[in-house]
């Protein structure tokens, strides 16, 4: 097997003033090889951005604390790097696209002061190969009239082309790893599709490995090659995209996939739901953090977590109870 | 035919904006919605969906056209009469965070409605509440809370109890569960169904989310920049797109399948990015955009034309099928 380019083993996070708070990631580990793509889905509050902030050291801290974790990126140990030499890495060898475009970036400083000094962070350039740098950059990620677009402040700009912009300043230095944060949920589903598009042919193109957040269930099946699913801080199921698509086994994914309306689910059909709601944090069971919401939850599953196993072709699943699969 | 509930004809929005310019946000909308029927009504942010909704309410002043309920002119009505009309005619939005005051107890909040309409005497309205909240699926003791010891879908269910309050006839729902997580999606559009069975109430269903638009409605109406370009029975529309943008919107729902990713690069269904609305194309207002644009769509805009089975419902505003 390949070493794969960016290892994350028993990330744990947790919340408050000091270490040892609320714990909102909890021994979550994953890994992503070059040219790969792996989805982290999960509805709000369960943890999947801060887990991936955190896996690259971007979450502030205080109010998060790194409990436990290693994190490797390539020859990197990033847990053990000083602040000064993750800025070294953050922007030139790590990505990072933003949900909202209308909020990361500066509204004071134009788009090609921005795509300038993301350059110019890393690489000692001229003004004008900086210039030639953004144009580029502008170019490739779809722009029309990218001359223009230099002297132009966000405000003047939509909002596809904001996000544009946001991908061409992550993807200026071509990092190995894009760590892309629920790039397409503020955007319409017309933009969606050609910000998807815009990302597959650059990750073929630069070779780097993206790891996106969303919870979109279609975005993951049309964009990634690898899915992990998160509960409550935990990833509760992992698969390759078709093996979690035809064969999910986490009572958690089942559910999710049967709530989401299709064009094919016929009206007289009446939703799935997945009773109860997210535990905080702070009042998570002892036992399966799903157990209080689970069809299928016995004795054992109040007890002690379920660990997540793997199955031996790649799918792995933390459950006691899993739906099995012919 | 008796009267349809809601009948809107020919309904128009312009905002002005600086320099004379206009901004046509809503163009010549009009269709029809019968008792316990739901016309959901999709498109992309800035084509007018919201500004549809607002205007039918009321809520906004049309600068032409008519909206008619049960038979009488909404835009035409005197402002104390109209209040009176809004019992029938409410609202549930998009963000149940900021549609609720976070300093009011979530039992006045659904209370107001009637205390503001002169319904009922104190206890009455006490007793209304709790089977407002019952209907809902929340606790009794809901009453007493505040809005922000509810999660999102516990919230929305709050705004669906205030909107009910008054037993009205006809919701307009504004992306009733966009801001919602699948999980709870799934419970609150079972809830606003369910509720529609019961009660025989009609919505108006503004959402950019085509599966579930498909999901609720009856009829539906595609809208791109302030226009309807295609309306008809839900299960013909989603089945049988005949306009170019209907069939983009369509094929850019990333389904969650693998099996069902199209050979096709999805985005190349469309062309280019929306224009603003306050800069309309010439012609037919697709044609920057459209794969199949001819030279007359260029110069003329489209009439619309039925399209489908014979006395099917189904139209289409596009010169392909003329």
């Amino acid at each position: 097997m390949r070493q794969p380019l960016f290892a994350v083993d028993h990330l744990s996070v947790s919340f408050g003033r000091n270490p040892g708070g609320a714990r909102v990631v909890d021994g979550v580990s994953f890994s992503v090889e070059a040219g790969q793509t792996l989805g982290i889905v999960g509805e709000s509050g369960c943890g999947k951005s801060v887990m991936a902030m955190s896996a690259i050291r971007l979450q502030a801290s205080p109010p998060s604390h790194i409990e436990s974790g290693r994190l490797r990126l390539d020859e990197l140990d990033l847990m053990a790097m000083s602040r000064s030499a993750l800025r070294e890495v953050w922007g030139k060898r790590i990505g990072v696209v933003f949900q909202d475009p209308m909020t990361s970036l500066n509204p004071t400083f134009t788009i090609g002061d921005q795509l300038r000094e993301a350059v110019s962070l890393h690489e000692k350039l001229t003004r004008t190969q900086q210039n030639e740098r953004a144009l580029q950059m502008l170019k490739r990620v779809g722009v029309n009239a990218p001359e223009r677009r230099l002297s132009q402040y966000p405000h003047e700009l939509s909002g596809g082309l904001r996000q544009r912009v946001l991908i061409a300043m992550a993807l200026i230095c071509k990092p190995q790893l894009l760590i892309a944060d629920e790039p397409t949920t503020a955007l319409d589903v017309t933009l969606q599709a050609q910000i998807l598009d815009l990302l597959r042919s650059l990750r073929d193109e630069l070779g780097m490995a993206i790891v996106i957040i969303t919870h979109d269930l279609g975005v993951v099946a049309s964009f990634c090659d690898r899915v992990a699913v998160m509960y409550a801080g935990e990833i509760v199921e992992s698969a390759s995209v078709r093996d979690l698509y035809t064969a999910a086994k986490h009572p958690y994914t089942r559910g999710l996939f049967a709530a989401i309306p299709r064009l094919s689910t016929p009206r007289t059909d009446r939703l799935a739901v997945i009773d109860g709601r997210v535990p905080a944090a702070e009042d998570r069971p002892k036992g399966c953090a799903f157990g209080p919401r689970c069809p299928r939850v016995s004795d054992r599953c109040k007890s002690s977590p379920p660990p997540l196993t793997p199955d031996g072709s790649g799918h792995q699943v933390a459950c006691f109870h899993p739906v099995a699969h012919p | 035919m008796s009267t349809p509930l809601l009948d809107v004809i020919e309904l128009s929005k312009s905002f002005a904006l600086k320099g004379g310019r206009r901004l046509l946000a809503v163009d010549r909308v009009s269709f029809t919605l019968g008792k316990g029927q739901t016309l959901g009504v999709v498109g992309e942010s800035g084509c007018g969906k919201s500004t549809l909704g607002r205007l039918i309410l009321g809520l906004l002043q049309s600068s032409s056209g008519s909206v008619r309920f049960k038979g009488q002119d909404l835009t035409l009505m005197p402002p104390d009469r109209m209040r009176d009309m809004r019992k029938h005619l409410q609202v549930i939005f998009q963000d149940p965070h900021g549609a609720l005051d976070p300093r009011i107890k979530v039992g006045r909040l659904i209370e107001e409605p009637l205390i503001i309409h002169r319904m009922g005497g104190a206890t009455e309205r006490q007793a209304e509440v709790a089977r407002l909240l019952e209907t809902v699926g929340l606790p009794a003791e809901a009453a007493s809370r505040y809005p922000h010891e509810f999660s999102g879908g516990q919230r929305q269910r709050i705004c669906i109890a205030r909107a009910l309050a008054l037993k009205p006839e006809l919701i307009v729902a504004d992306e009733p569960v966009s801001a919602l997580d699948v999980s709870i999606q799934s419970q609150v559009l079972n809830l606003l169904v369910d509720l529609q069975r019961q009660r025989g109430l009609s919505y108006v269903f503004i959402s950019h989310n085509l599966a579930v638009v498909k999901y609720v409605s009856d009829i539906v109406a595609v809208m791109y920049l302030g226009r309807v370009v295609e309306m008809g029975v839900a299960e013909q529309v989603f089945s049988q797109p005949k306009h170019p943008y209907t069939q983009a919107l369509l094929a850019a729902i990333p389904e969650p399948d693998p099996d069902a990713m199209l050979a096709q690069s999805r985005s190349e269904q469309l062309l280019g990015e929306l224009p603003g609305p306050d800069d309309l194309p010439s012609g037919c207002r697709f044609h920057p955009r459209c794969i199949h644009a001819m030279e007359r769509c260029r110069r003329e805009a489209p009439l619309s034309i039925r399209v489908g089975e014979p006395g099917q419902f189904h139209w289409v505003e596009c010169h392909l099928w003329a």
